[in-house]
């Protein structure tokens, strides 16, 4: 720890979820929502239930619950 | 604006689906520290901010919360101080973003058409390099990737151990057939401990702590006793759960070298009624045998 600045507010509100927000508005705009839908459900669908339903799911409830123990 | 997909695109999602599915599970140690600085600055630019000035690599998800107390309690906050919970509410998940990152990064990489979809190459270049990630104004603390991840079937399950494993041990996750349980049932299928698994109180947990057991092991373990047979392939057992009898039909598959149980009513006492039951015939019906089996 080179320096001893303060620890600045999270910033995940802004890197993350305007980086979506922006992301679905341009998709959004550029693309049939058939097309989208089909994308998602061909691409992402099965992706998102292995890795964000199961694995990451599991992950932040064992970090939450490691955070509440004494 | 794209109105229909082409036979490329179309082509294109199966590879890119598996190529971010193995992204997405990746156990891949993370990259040097100056891998890493560039990395979150790529990330900071796309979402309009300042690169961070710091970037700590951590084992694990908890260890992420743990350092963000040590350098608060050091250096204090600009601000409210983090909870604990609130800190893991503000994580990112790295790797683990795989699936909605895939989706944009078809349109990104096949379509070129579609534009302004950038703002996703900071996200997207953290996959397969880091799990969980906190970012602050001017500090991320990040996690490597788990040491392991079992998957059966596309669902985490491992019998022995945890599902998932970081490095330091702090986050291990347990998990049978998909359902998540606690580390003491797995202690339990170790031990082959059959009525400790019968004890278990939820019953999500309970079916599949005996479905990793097998019906064999619960059978024997629960002091079943033989009662009839109808050649090598049917048997009837009573077993005993909870204090009330029950009987239970084994069956040999006769496609593929496999059994089948189920629990047929406790007045049954024969193979033959327990079948009778089975196609919902009286128990006292007299069961012909089927000119072939499927």
């Amino acid at each position: 720890m080179k320096r001893k600045r303060k620890l600045g507010k999270p910033v995940k509100r802004l890197a993350y979820v305007e980086v979506v927000a922006q992301a679905v508005d341009e998709l959004g705009s550029q693309s049939r929502l058939r097309i989208i839908n089909t994308v998602d459900e061909r691409v992402s669908n099965r992706l998102c239930y292995q890795v964000y339903r199961q694995v990451s799911s599991q992950v932040r409830i064992q970090a939450l619950r490691k955070a509440r123990e004494p | 604006m794209i109105t229909k997909l082409t036979a490329e695109q179309e082509a294109a999602m199966e590879p890119l689906k598996n190529e971010f599915l193995a992204l997405g599970l990746s156990t891949a140690d993370a990259p040097d520290a100056a891998e890493l600085t560039k990395l979150f600055a790529k990330v900071y630019e796309c979402g309009g901010l300042k690169p961070p000035a710091e970037v700590i690599l951590v084992d694990s998800p908890v260890a992420i919360i743990e350092t963000y107390e040590q350098l608060a309690k050091a250096r204090g906050v600009s601000g409210t101080k983090l909870s604990a919970s609130e800190v893991v509410s503000n994580l990112a998940y790295g790797s683990l973003d795989a699936g909605w990152l895939s989706y944009y990064n078809f349109f990104r990489r096949h379509a070129p058409e579609v534009t302004g979809l950038e703002i996703v190459d900071g996200l997207t270049g953290l996959l397969g390099r880091v799990s969980m990630w906190l970012g602050l104004e001017n500090l991320v603390i990040v996690s490597r990737n788990p040491v392991e991840i079992h998957m059966e079937n596309e669902r985490l399950h491992r019998t022995d151990g945890p599902a998932i494993r970081y490095a330091d041990g702090k986050c291990d996750c347990y998990s049978l057939y998909g359902t998540a349980v606690e580390e003491s049932t797995i202690e339990l299928l170790k031990k082959g401990d059959i009525k400790g698994v019968l004890k278990i109180k939820n019953a999500d947990v309970r079916v599949v702590a005996m479905k990793a057991l097998g019906a064999e092991a619960v059978l024997k373990g629960l002091g079943g006793k033989s009662i009839d047979t109808k050649g090598a392939e049917y048997e009837l057992y009573e077993v005993s759960i909870e204090g009330r009898p029950n009987k239970l039909l084994r069956m040999q598959n006769p496609s593929e070298p496999k059994m089948h149980y189920e629990f047929v009513p406790p007045e049954v006492t024969t193979v033959t009624q327990a079948l009778a039951w089975r196609i919902g015939w009286n128990l006292d019906a007299t069961f012909a045998e089927p000119r072939a089996k499927t």
